[in-house]
Parts: structure tokens; C-alpha cells; sequence
């Protein structure tokens, strides 16, 4: 092993580290969890403590592999370092987002909050991918009659995400370097087509029927024309 | 990216949906992020999800790069680690790769830690 017999990589363990020795204990009362069966009372608090925190593995793995040439590897810690990244992250944009509403004397923290605090915070790549999507979510549950802004029903919610993880792929070519995307299906298939012409490679595969003038908002560089 | 992807990856043990990430348990973290979290818009989480996944890729795409460096094809918690410290926005993160010691001895002569200690 390149960095001899002691594994370079991982520090003297140390007891202080209070986070990581709390995640091993963590991980192993899942692990204990799951290939048993036969739990204890502390295993069980262990195991929806674990659940709590962070993102499921295998989510955050799959995500991973969309990057990942099909020959690489991820190691074990690799994994579990990631997937304690997100929650660390949605935990510090929270914290941001929340100062402002409590700042704003407001008791409600919305998707704007998040955007917003986003922003703030060096993550301004992400705004236009995020507020296209956003906007798309919100096309769908105003097709269904609801108000908008309300929390979506299920099977909106089910159509959304189906739409929108493909067509937000294609979305997100130009930004992320993907080959453009034509294989979209379902709701976006044929609107894809309609909307070549338009300008702004960005938004060429992502337009939404019907809502062309709140995508050309977004494409001139007005991520939160449309909402509020 | 085919659509059969999003419902063989809910592995998540959980009724969820087929999101890319659970809302709920996106909902969770974010209540545990203070004190003071009162109530969260439905929204909000929706937005999570997708930045989560921008977040993953982003991430896993600079902790590869550092891999390749290295000519490896395993990726490693410490190409992780290389990746945060090199992305100022990432800066949020370098405690949790860090070992929580600001010293570790292995970097350090015999000689050289005792002077540290003393100092």
C-alpha cells in the first residue's frame, strides 16, 4: 500500500473527535441493525438516529456514479464522507436561510430563503439550474388546479420528479458539460422540440410548454422573474 | 438519464417517493439545524433535493479529479478531503475531514513534536 503499513489517511483516532467516533458507533449499530434483526433498544436509537442525519447511502452512491467513469471505485469512507457532506451543507444554507427569516420576523423558511441563502454563500452555480426546476414544480402543481405554493400533492410530486430529473439533466448540459441530452420522454418529449430556436443554449432542451416566457426570463438572467 | 434510474436508486428503505433524495428526511436535517427552525415551506425541501444532488456531483466530480492525479481509480476520503480544502466554498467542510486535532503527530519528528509540546 502506497503509504505503507499504517493507513495514512485516516489520523490517529481520536477520542475528542467526538463526531466520528459518534458515526462509527452510529454505523455500526446500523450495520448490527440490519444484518441481525435482533435489536436492542440502544440499536434502535442508534439506527433512527443515523437515519436522522443524513442522506441514504445508496441515494447519494447513485448520484456519485453519474460523475464516476463506470471503472472507478468509491471506498467505504469516501462514501460515508460524502454522504456526512450533504447534511452538513443543508445544515449550513438552513442556518443562513433561517438568520434572514428570523431577521425578516418571519416564521416560515421558503424555497426563496433557501435560494437566497444559496447564493449568499458562493453556491450562485447552482441558482439557475435550481430555479428552473423550481419553476417546473411549480408548473405542475398549477396544472393540477391547486394553488400554488402549496405543498404538492403526491402524484404531482411523482410526475414532477420522474420529468424532472431527465429533463433538468438536459437542463443542466451546457453548465455541467453533458453531451446534449435529446432522450427525454413524457412531458417534456415534444415541448423539447419546440423550443430549439430559442435563444440561450442553457434553457435549449429544458423550456416548459406553455411557459416559454418565464423560461426567456430565466435565460435573460432573471432567476427570480417569475417568483416571488 | 433514463428514467428507470430514479425508481431502482430508491433504495432508502423508506416510503419517499420516487425523489432523487427523501423529503422527509431532507426536512429533518434541516429542523436540526438550529434551535430556533420553526416551520419549513414544502418547497423548500423540493429545492434541497436537486441542490443536494448539484452538491454530490460537484463534490464527487473535484474528489476524482484529485484521484486521477494520483493516477488511482479508487476514490479515497483524502481525494475528498484534497478537494475540499482546494474549493473556497467548500471551506464549510474542512472540520468534518479534518481528525479534529489541529496537530497530528504523525507529521512531526521525535525532535520536532517535542518542540511543538513545549512551545
Amino acid at each position: 500500500m502506497e503509504r505503507g503499513g499504517f493507513n495514512g489517511y485516516r489520523k490517529i483516532p481520536n477520542a475528542s473527535s467526538g463526531l466520528k467516533l459518534t458515526n462509527m458507533k452510529m454505523r455500526l449499530a446500523e450495520m448490527n441493525h440490519a444484518n441481525n434483526h435482533s435489536t436492542t433498544a440502544e440499536d434502535n436509537e442508534c439506527t433512527v438516529r443515523e437515519q436522522d442525519r443524513f442522506m441514504p447511502i445508496a441515494n447519494v452512491i447513485r448520484i456519485m456514479r453519474k460523475i464516476l467513469p463506470p471503472h472507478a471505485k468509491i471506498s467505504d469512507d469516501a462514501k460515508e464522507t460524502i454522504q456526512e457532506c450533504v447534511s452538513e451543507y443543508i445544515s449550513f444554507i438552513t442556518g443562513e436561510a433561517n438568520e434572514r427569516c428570523q431577521r425578516e420576523q418571519r416564521k416560515t423558511i421558503t424555497a426563496e430563503d433557501v435560494l437566497w441563502a444559496m447564493s449568499k454563500l458562493g453556491f450562485d452555480d447552482y441558482i439557475e439550474p435550481l430555479t428552473v426546476y423550481l419553476h417546473r414544480y411549480r408548473d405542475m402543481e398549477g396544472d393540477r388546479g391547486s394553488i400554488r405554493g402549496e405543498p404538492l400533492g403526491k402524484r404531482a410530486a411523482v410526475e414532477f420528479s420522474t420529468l424532472g430529473v431527465a429533463a433538468a439533466a438536459a437542463a443542466f448540459a451546457p453548465v455541467f458539460q453533458m453531451a446534449g441530452h435529446h432522450h427525454h420522454h413524457g412531458f417534456f418529449g415534444a415541448a423539447a422540440d419546440h423550443h430549439h430556436h430559442m435563444g440561450g443554449g442553457y434553457l435549449r432542451d429544458a423550456a416548459n410548454a406553455g411557459s416559454s416566457q418565464q423560461a426567456a426570463a430565466v435565460a435573460n438572467g432573471e432567476p427570480h422573474g417569475q417568483y416571488k | 438519464m433514463r428514467q428507470a434510474g430514479v425508481y431502482s436508486g430508491m433504495v432508502s428503505g423508506g416510503r419517499t417517493g420516487p425523489h432523487l433524495l427523501p423529503l422527509a428526511r431532507i426536512k429533518k436535517i434541516m429542523k436540526k439545524s438550529g434551535d430556533n427552525v420553526k416551520m419549513i415551506s414544502g418547497e423548500a425541501p423540493i429545492v434541497f433535493s436537486k441542490a443536494c444532488e448539484l452538491f454530490i456531483e460537484e463534490l464527487t466530480r473535484r474528489s476524482w479529479m484529485v484521484a486521477m492525479q494520483g493516477k488511482r481509480r479508487t476514490l479515497h476520503k483524502d481525494d475528498v478531503a484534497t478537494a475540499i480544502v482546494a474549493t473556497d466554498i467548500f471551506d464549510f467542510l474542512v472540520d468534518l475531514v479534518s481528525s479534529g486535532n489541529s496537530i497530528n503527530p504523525l507529521d512531526f519528528s521525535p525532535v520536532e513534536m517535542e518542540t511543538v509540546l513545549e512551545s
